[in-house]
């Protein structure tokens, strides 16, 4: 889910800004270092990132008739682990910004925050921790995980932005409300894509073993 | 699945070089960019710079109106919370829902920064091309060369996925949510499968080019800059009444 350009007051977008740029910092410098180590995974890791992008601009099967779309970032955080994601998901956000008009830029920090970061690290922490159990459930979980906690995140970086009343019992309450109102988009979603990326992950690794996941 | 994605990206390309611009080149994306902030900050600006852009959009391209249909759904559930959730002085109530003068501040002004917003980034996305955008901001280094890498990626596996799409639909295989589902995840590893063949065919053909870690580019000159200026002081003149 995307906060829409300008959505955003002045100061809520900076914070956004400050706290996801570390984070994108960080897996720039992985990236970085992985090209330096094989020059040969720049065309990877683009093509990675243009099938990051276009797995996220995929039509899913809606059941609210919104315009709904899978994020990709759970299965990119199963493929690549939560730092690359980071940086790769802020790439692909900026593509999504300016050539399908969802986001904005004054938001791209906020977005970056929720969908390339907040997502993907429970995502990957729930993947972790059930891979040792079932890689199916695994799969399942960590796209499932990583759409909902996204969708958690923005509810709560609207809530900060528009308190009902100042203060933390405020935030929550406007963040109950802008959960509830955007669970009926959502939650479908996740479910879709968990199973979308499940198929799609479990056809990886049975088809393509030499494709190592994180 | 009736509109499909390659149709609006392409699209959405094609209007970004055929629309009409008053301002082009850097000088464009820079004023864009350095309204943004602007518009986020003060009132008088967020009106200057919503009649300023609207009317750039439209004269632009009358792609304008169905771009600016996609974040309309987002801001109008948005606003609808604020209205009903900002406490305040009660001004009317249905039930348990009650709207207050406080809401109704915040939920117009949200409203006004958004569209205002919206207006100016519409204008960029309406007469910019990625790598126009890239060349302006004038990155460097590995970002840059991966951006347009993936740049020159998505266009092919845009093009890939909807010769997917078509076939699978010959196929009915968007009959009905179930196999929808199946037809999705099925679509989305032949990509994953076609990405990788694209991975080699992108390094053989980098090779028989000569690549030497710099991607080509055009240049982009600015055009209007006089024109940027004037708005761009007509922007900062609201922040300061």
């Amino acid at each position: 889910m995307h906060i829409m350009e300008g959505f955003l007051p002045v100061e809520w977008s900076a914070f956004w800004f400050a706290l996801a740029i570390p984070f994108v910092v960080y897996g720039a410098w992985k990236v970085k270092k992985e090209i330096e180590r094989d020059p040969k995974s720049k065309s990877l890791l683009a093509v990675s990132l243009g099938f990051i992008f276009v797995l996220s601009a995929l039509k899913l099967p809606s059941v609210t008739g919104s315009c709904s779309h899978p994020t990709g970032t759970g299965v990119a955080v199963v493929l690549f682990g939560p730092s690359i994601t980071a940086f790769l998901s802020s790439i692909a956000l900026l593509y999504q910004a300016l050539l399908l008009a969802h986001g904005g830029i004054t938001t791209l920090g906020a977005n970056t925050f929720s969908m390339g970061i907040f997502g993907p690290i429970f995502g990957f922490l729930v993947y972790k921790a059930l891979k040792k159990f079932s890689l199916s459930v695994a799969f399942f979980s960590a796209a499932a995980v990583a759409d909902l906690m996204t969708y958690v995140m923005t509810s709560f970086q609207l809530a900060l932005a528009y308190p009902a009343t100042p203060g933390i019992e405020g935030v929550l309450a406007s963040a109950i409300k802008f959960l509830g109102i955007f669970a009926i988009t959502q939650v479908p979603i996740a479910v879709i894509e968990a199973f979308v990326a499940l198929t799609l992950l479990k056809s990886i690794k049975t088809y393509t073993p030499e494709v190592s996941t994180a | 699945m009736a509109t499909s994605l390659e149709e609006m990206s392409e699209s959405l390309e094609s209007v970004q070089v055929n629309s009409k611009k008053l301002l082009d080149g850097p000088i464009k994306v820079w004023l864009v960019l350095l309204s943004l902030p602007l518009i986020l900050l003060d009132f008088h600006t967020q009106l200057i710079a919503l009649i300023l852009f609207s009317a750039l959009s439209i004269h632009a391209s009358k792609y304008f109106f169905k771009i600016i249909k996609i974040p309309f759904g987002f801001i109008f559930l948005g606003i609808l919370v604020i209205l009903f959730t900002i406490d305040g002085k009660e001004v009317v109530s249905f039930y348990f829902l009650k709207i207050t003068d406080k809401s109704v501040e915040t939920a117009l002004n949200a409203m006004l920064r958004s569209f205002s917003a919206l207006s100016a980034f519409s204008y960029l996305i309406l007469t910019t091309t990625l790598p126009e955008f890239i060349s302006a901001i004038r990155l460097k280094g590995f970002v840059r060369e991966l951006m347009l890498l993936s740049y020159r990626a998505i266009q092919v596996l845009l093009e890939e996925i909807e010769s997917l799409r078509i076939s699978a639909e010959a196929r009915l295989g968007f009959f009905g949510i179930r196999r929808s589902i199946k037809t999705t995840s099925m679509l989305s590893y032949m990509l994953f499968l076609r990405s990788f063949e694209k991975v080699e065919k992108f390094e053989r053909a980098k090779e028989a080019r000569c690549y030497a870690g710099v991607f080509p580019m055009q240049k982009f000159k600015s055009k209007g800059s006089v024109f940027a200026v004037i708005l761009l002081s007509l922007m900062a003149m609201g922040s300061l009444i």
